[in-house]
């Protein structure tokens, strides 16, 4: 058994050996681009948070919040993030992966295929996020002067961390694949619920009910930090690393120590039972999904969405729809759109219990304006999660687009219309509420409205635009796609372009107010656009001369 | 007779090595010409130089007078391609599949209908028309793929392997088809194994070696008698191997 799950491991880097080699003999100049590209965005990560935080920590008493509360932020929306990626991925890697069934066919234990994908998801919906967090708790650590063990305590932390939060994630994947045909209700239910929630604390004047408190940043910041329990809580993972953390910055290592004996024996207890239950439950699931899978496409599925989209010109219907259907009928898609939407509608809700009555309109901008960046930050990764991939996935059907009577332009542009129609209502939706709690002015719905959609067509753009570009066209599970250095480069695009419009938004609704403030609104808001625009077209021209360019080899 | 295909002195190289070479080649309208060579010979190069897919290193190409490369839409308009592997949308019914090429053809709703419903019928497809294309056989797939290329009535068809994977009855249908296609108007370039085929169906046949044309004419040219393996024993002349 050992031998075979050695084997497999072997595969596994061998697979992993051989893409990165085969990117790199495509072209050494691209990657050598996408490689550097990387690092530079890394550093600009880097230089941006550490600038933040240089500027934040010049107001008394905000170090010692962020030392204190913002690890924990962080280890909670890691730990979010983790779950929803793994879940994904084990969705892809292992239920829904055509190797899954010849895996099977081999002599070996089940549980000992199930290990296979197992790990193949591991290391698939791990390997980015540390990356991307990293410059941020470097930026920290330099912040706050902290001592040799707080900057090791994130590396030692984050594997068994990471461990749990896979085996939590394929939990999820097995219990939604459980659920079956349920779970498609489930998800609309679900969808509909928060939908309902956010239309009731709009309504309801929920967030005029609120405590009072004087005028004072750092307790605003204290308090608006310390509404997410969660990642401080003795009970909870992220509690476990952030209170393991925080004792090795003290010096209690004994404690910390504890903290990460917790992590690594919950991590490991839970992949005991992972393995525990793979024979006899994971393999029926995994039997069952695919007998499911026939019976449902006995269904006539009829043509009712061509009916009901009749108004639209019949080349942009036919794409539209085959896209549609191939973006619900993956089983990560709705999942992983509800949870992240779903996360940032609880960070939302959370928003309602403090108290703005007598707070400065700068400090409510500041919120406004993070609220912004936390929106654009999710669209980020709803684009490459899903729309990045959608490009690869046409991989070996791509003859029939190229040879479709369809300009590559119109094709191009009619995957950038469906991700913003599928994004930014939700996106607006949210940004909206967040300006309703914080009673800002009536006009500010409108530019909250206008600057997210700038931000949403530019980062839907980018992620469709490096889906053409960079493509992983031997792939056709949309979790691997995403992990590669396409996707992974999209993403820090995208946060690069995050952080820029963030910026831009704070001089434009006169955070920071600048020597021409009087008009400042005006040359921010255009500069948004002007900005929105300029990426915008730039990723889709250079997308659609790809396509025209492109030669179709692999068929 | 016009050209409906002409390649004049085409080349394609991938790396250092050449898949198609001073290749001179016309398809003349309203015929069905078999092009056939050994494994590797550079048929379905040829076949995917026509249709735009990959470009020419060298030479030049036009499909009804227009340049594949350049004139994107009415060539594509114009053009059906029938790949040697059937790769569809697996997450896709054949039913949805049909519609999304008829779609992109901008095929008005009711001829969509009628089209749709005869190749179901002829083909036997109507117990797999509502099942998503990922649980399809080879076989099934190859149908739906030739079906959606014959959905917008090309001018020009391009068929790589037909034959591969088809029972005996839906063979018979298919060569009926094509037959039908090219009364009607439509030119067919048909590369295949399958001789037999060849011999029945072709009007004009060519034969391509290490990427070149090593002969080409009309059918009653080529074969002087018309005996069952008169067009192997052409082929095996034409295409035989040092030592073989």
């Amino acid at each position: 058994m050992i031998h075979s799950a050695f084997v497999f491991f072997r595969i596994l880097v061998r697979r992993s050996r051989r893409s990165l080699a085969d990117g790199l003999s495509r072209s050494y100049l691209r990657s050598l681009v996408v490689i550097t590209g990387s690092i530079l965005l890394l550093f600009g990560i880097y230089a941006g948070t550490r600038i933040g935080f240089i500027a934040l920590t010049g107001l008394s008493g905000i170090a010692g919040i962020l030392a204190a509360r913002l690890p924990g932020l962080i280890y909670l929306i890691l730990f979010g993030m983790l779950i929803a990626s793994s879940a994904v991925t084990f969705l892809g890697s292992f239920f829904s992966s055509r190797e899954t069934s010849f895996l099977y066919q081999l002599p070996v234990p089940k549980r000992l295929v199930m290990a296979a994908r197992w790990q193949e998801a591991f290391f698939m919906s791990t390997w980015a996020f540390p990356i991307i967090i990293l410059p941020f708790h470097i930026a920290l650590c330099q912040t706050l002067r902290s001592s040799f063990a707080y900057v090791i305590s994130f590396p030692v932390f984050l594997f068994p961390f990471a461990l749990l939060t896979t085996a939590l994630g394929s939990f999820v994947a097995s219990g939604i694949i459980a659920l079956g045909p349920l779970w498609r209700r489930i998800r609309l239910a679900l969808l509909l619920a928060g939908f309902a929630v956010l239309v009731y604390i709009l309504v309801s004047g929920a967030h005029t009910q609120l405590r009072q408190f004087d005028d004072d940043p750092v307790r605003f910041l204290e308090t608006t930090l310390s509404q997410f329990r969660f990642g401080y809580s003795p009970w909870t993972p992220p509690g476990w690393w952030y209170l393991g953390a925080e004792a090795a910055r003290t010096g209690d290592y004994m404690v910390a120590f504890r903290f990460w004996v917790m992590l690594m024996s919950s991590a490991l207890l839970s992949l005991w039972f992972l393995v525990a239950i793979a024979k006899s439950t994971l393999y029926r699931l995994f039997a069952g999904r695919v007998e499911s899978d026939e019976i449902s496409q006995r269904r006539f599925s009829g043509i009712r969405l061509e009916s009901l989209l009749s108004f639209l010109p019949i080349q942009f219907r036919a794409l539209l729809i085959k896209d549609l259907r191939l973006l619900i009928r993956d089983p990560g898609q709705w999942a992983q759109s509800i949870l992240l939407f779903g996360l940032m509608g609880v960070y939302v809700f959370s928003l309602k219990g403090l108290a703005y009555d007598n707070l400065q309109i700068k400090w409510r901008l500041i919120v406004a304006t993070a609220n912004f960046a936390a929106v654009c930050g999710i669209l980020t990764s709803i684009g490459t999660r899903f729309f990045f991939p959608l490009p690869s996935l046409e991989g070996k059907m791509a003859w029939l687009i190229r040879l479709a009577p369809v300009s590559p332009w119109k094709t191009i542009s009619l995957k950038l219309i469906l991700a913003v129609l599928w994004t930014y209502p939700p996106a607006a939706l949210l940004s909206i509420a967040t300006v309703v709690f914080l009673d800002l002015p009536a006009g500010f719905i409108l530019t909250t409205g206008l600057n997210v959609f700038l931000a949403d067509i530019a980062l839907m753009s980018l992620s469709v635009g490096f889906g053409v570009l960079l493509p992983e066209t031997a792939q056709e599970d949309a979790s691997r796609i995403v992990s590669g250095i396409g996707g992974t480069l999209a993403l820090l695009v995208g946060l690069g372009f995050v952080i820029l419009s963030a910026i831009i938004v704070t001089f434009q609704l006169g955070v920071i107010p600048g020597p021409w403030h009087s008009h400042t609104y005006t040359y921010m808001t255009l500069l948004l656009g002007v900005v929105s625009l300029a990426v915008t077209t730039g990723m889709m021209y250079a997308a659609s001369r790809r396509i025209e360019r492109m030669e179709v080899v692999q068929m | 007779m016009k050209n409906a295909i002409e390649l004049k002195n085409v080349g394609k190289r991938f790396g250092a090595t050449w898949a198609v070479k001073n290749l001179d080649l016309t398809v003349p309208a309203g015929s069905i010409f078999a092009f056939l060579g050994p494994n590797g010979a550079g048929k379905t190069t040829t076949l995917r130089l026509i249709s735009g897919l990959l470009f020419p290193t060298e030479g030049h190409i036009t499909v009804l007078g227009m340049n594949p490369l350049h004139d994107w839409i009415p060539v594509r308009k114009a053009l059906s391609y029938v790949p040697d592997i059937p790769f569809l949308y697996g997450k896709l019914t054949g039913d949805e599949f049909l519609r999304f090429v008829g779609g992109l053809h901008e095929i008005p709703k009711e001829t969509m209908n009628q089209r749709i419903d005869r190749f179901v019928s002829l083909f036997d497809l109507q117990q797999y028309h509502g099942q998503r294309v990922e649980s399809y056989s080879h076989g099934t797939r190859q149908k739906y793929v030739v079906t959606a290329a014959l959905l917008s009535h090309p001018k020009v068809l391009l068929v790589d392997e037909p034959m591969v994977g088809l029972d005996p009855m839906s063979g018979r249908v298919l060569k009926d088809l094509f037959r039908e296609q090219a009364d009607s108007g439509t030119s067919i370039l048909l590369s295949t194994h399958t001789l037999s085929v060849a011999q029945e169906l072709a009007d004009f046949i060519g034969v391509i070696d290490h990427g070149s044309l090593v002969v080409s004419g009309s059918r009653n040219e080529l074969l002087t008698d018309t005996t069952e393996h008169s067009l192997e024993r052409l082929f095996l002349s034409l295409t035989a191997r040092e030592g073989q």
